[in-house]
């Protein structure tokens, strides 16, 4: 279902986690055991799980935004611990997506948009506000550029913190649980959203969730427990069977 | 939108906040340029009363702290008069005395020969000047009689002694309008100092061109004069505007405008750094987020950095504005009033505006540091 009708080149690894295990600073809690998993380029992969299990763990690992206890990530084939800016990687490789948001309340949607393209490539003010309306357009808000967050429904300060998270065009979106606070329609329109991204931008999306939905729409679907990873679904054709059994951690929408 | 944007964006969220910081930073900024505004004013009138009588030179004994308690013999100023490029020598003597029934006390009283021309330089706007004639006379300053009540012919008791004021003047002001003139050696006798001054004042020759270089070539002349004995006399000689510099009212006026607006600037450090420190705690998921869409540590430092500094610069604006008010209201307190005119100069107001940078740095530091040291996973990790 809405898969890419022509997906893009998918022979080379984007991402790759290779043994990785992450114990919290505190010494106590062993948040990832032994985790790896590759993620090819213009790849669409829903972890889930339970809370508590380590998705979002694991996410900041991939995103760069921690170092892994043990083992390696590599981002098209470098490992993380090799490059030195990884300020400037997250800011022109990654782009993220939260689950509350995180858009600054002060600022309109056009505002919000251009923050990350402080650290991307060097664009002059006009250009910065071109390419803010332009991604404002392609998430379908062209009408509310000049709107505060407060100004906006949920749903679409969501489409504007992918907005925001396209600014400097990375080729990988990591979304934490991106329609966790949205109802079903706007987060319909969310995952319609990231459809349109895959098909139209050849993004790689890694998205964290509970929602089923999502899952269904993803090419893959890892299901980690206790820091583990417990299923590997290469499709997730089956779970579009509405009497498929969900994986633990996902509820239907 | 440039980067600025963001940083005004941020201090105008917090309303209330930030307008009651500011408020505290125009406060503090208000009292130091006032403060300092003083010192100067004090120093100013100083050397304009010096400089009205055509002093260039004044002559006390070496060491001295306190001028009140240089002591020299009277007899110096013959020998002084004598040195090349001298035109007149004027020996005063100060003291600090007190007026009806101790009611006033601590007001410089002056004693100059007659016949000097330090005297002759004063605006007596009613009655005359002291002469050799006059016996338990005085001349008093304008601010100094109107204060207390008196005119040309009244009586004035004195160190309970009474005087007859000859005169009234008018000083090169305020500080000079608040003092008292005797003949020298009533002074002398009334404060049990005889033949003692306090300074020499010198005029020197018109033709002489720069003062400051007839200084520096009567500077070793006069230190090297001795008795007959050919022991030192203790004497240094200073230019004008060195010696009211180096005077200690002058020092300790601008010691204490100094320390008073450290004080200040480090209470309204202490209001910005708590400003900016609830700013940053309050917002530690959205600047990790910001780290985690790329912002680098130094582009957070300058942001919060950056709110501190506009927060400075608004109360410095304000209190620049609220300054010259200020003083003037301050001018008029009366502890103050007639004593001396605050001088709101440049400097004044540089010196505020240096402390503002102190306070933004001082104030904003510690924030911006808590601000760059936030790890995006730790703050979004109880997203």
């Amino acid at each position: 279902m809405n898969k890419s009708s022509a997906p893009p080149d998918t022979s080379l690894c984007l991402l790759q986690a290779r043994h990785v295990s992450h114990v919290y600073s505190d010494g106590r809690v062993l948040a990832l055991s032994d985790v790896s998993i590759s993620i090819r380029r213009g790849e669409y992969v829903a972890i889930v799980g339970p809370s508590g299990s380590g998705k979002s763990t694991l996410l900041n690992l991939l995103g760069a935004l921690d170092q892994p206890t043990h083992g390696e990530v590599l981002f098209d084939e470098r490992p993380l611990s090799a490059i030195r800016d990884l300020d400037s990687l997250r800011a022109r490789q990654i782009g993220f997506v939260f689950q509350s948001f995180h858009l600054l309340p002060t600022l309109t949607a056009l505002e919000n948009v251009q923050i990350p393209m402080f650290e991307g490539p060097n664009r002059s003010a006009s250009e910065r506000i071109r390419k803010a309306q332009e991604l404002l357009t392609t998430v379908g808000l062209a009408h509310r550029v000049h709107h505060r967050p407060s100004q906006m429904s949920v749903g679409e300060r969501q489409r504007t913190a992918i907005a925001r998270a396209l600014a400097n065009d990375p080729p990988l979106i990591l979304a934490d649980e991106p329609t966790g606070n949205l109802d079903s329609h706007s987060g319909g329109e969310i995952l319609d959203l990231f459809d349109s991204l895959r098909r139209d931008r050849g993004v790689t999306l890694v998205v964290i969730t509970h929602c089923s939905e999502v899952a269904r729409r993803a090419d893959r679907t890892i299901t980690i427990r206790d820091g583990r990873i417990v299923l590997h679904n290469e499709t997730g054709n089956e779970l579009l069977h509405p009497n498929a059994r969900l994986p633990v951690g996902l509820h239907s929408t | 939108m440039h980067f600025l944007t963001v940083v005004f964006n941020n201090v105008w969220r917090r309303r209330t906040r930030s307008a009651l910081t500011c408020i505290g930073i125009a406060l503090a900024v208000a009292t130091a340029v006032s403060l300092i505004s003083f010192a100067n004013g004090l120093e100013k009138s100083s050397l304009e009363a010096y400089g009205a009588h055509g002093i260039d030179i004044v002559v006390l004994r070496s060491g001295v702290s306190e001028r009140l308690t240089s002591n020299l013999d009277e007899s110096i100023a013959d020998r002084l008069a004598k040195l090349p490029g001298v035109d007149a020598v004027n020996p005063s003597l100060t003291d600090l005395v007190s007026f009806g029934d101790g009611r006033l006390i601590g007001i410089p009283m002056h004693g100059w020969p007659t016949d000097g021309f330090a005297l002759h330089s004063l605006h007596v706007f009613a009655g005359q000047h002291l002469t050799d004639r006059d016996c338990a006379a005085v001349m008093l300053g304008q601010s100094l009689a109107t204060g207390l009540n008196k005119q040309v012919g009244d009586e004035v008791e004195i160190e309970s002694h009474r005087f007859r004021i000859v005169g009234i003047y008018e000083g090169a002001n305020l500080l000079e309008n608040s003092t008292a003139i005797m003949a020298l050696a009533e002074l002398q006798n009334l404060m049990d100092r005889p033949r003692q001054v306090t300074e020499f004042q010198i005029r020197l020759n018109d033709d002489l061109g720069s003062a400051h270089h007839a200084v520096e070539r009567l500077r070793p002349q006069i230190a090297a004069l001795a008795n007959a004995q050919g022991k030192p006399l203790g004497l240094v000689a200073m230019a004008t505007e060195e010696y009211v510099t180096g005077s200690s009212e002058v020092r300790l006026a601008h010691g204490m405008a100094i320390a008073t607006s450290l004080i200040a600037v480090l209470i309204s450090s202490i209001g910005v750094l708590n400003t900016m420190i609830m700013s940053v705690l309050e917002r530690t998921q959205e600047i990790g987020a910001l780290r985690a869409i790329g912002w680098r540590k130094s582009r957070v430092l300058r942001m919060i950095l950056g709110e501190s500094c506009v927060l400075s610069a608004a109360g410095a604006f304000l209190g620049m504005i609220v300054a010259s008010p200020c003083t003037i209201l301050l001018s008029r307190a009366r502890a103050l009033e007639g004593f001396v005119r605050p001088e709101l100069s440049a400097s004044a107001i540089a010196q505020g505006l240096l402390l503002t940078v102190i306070l933004s740095i001082a104030g904003g530091l510690y924030p911006a540091y808590r601000g760059m040291r936030v790890a995006p996973s730790e703050a979004l990790r109880y997203e």
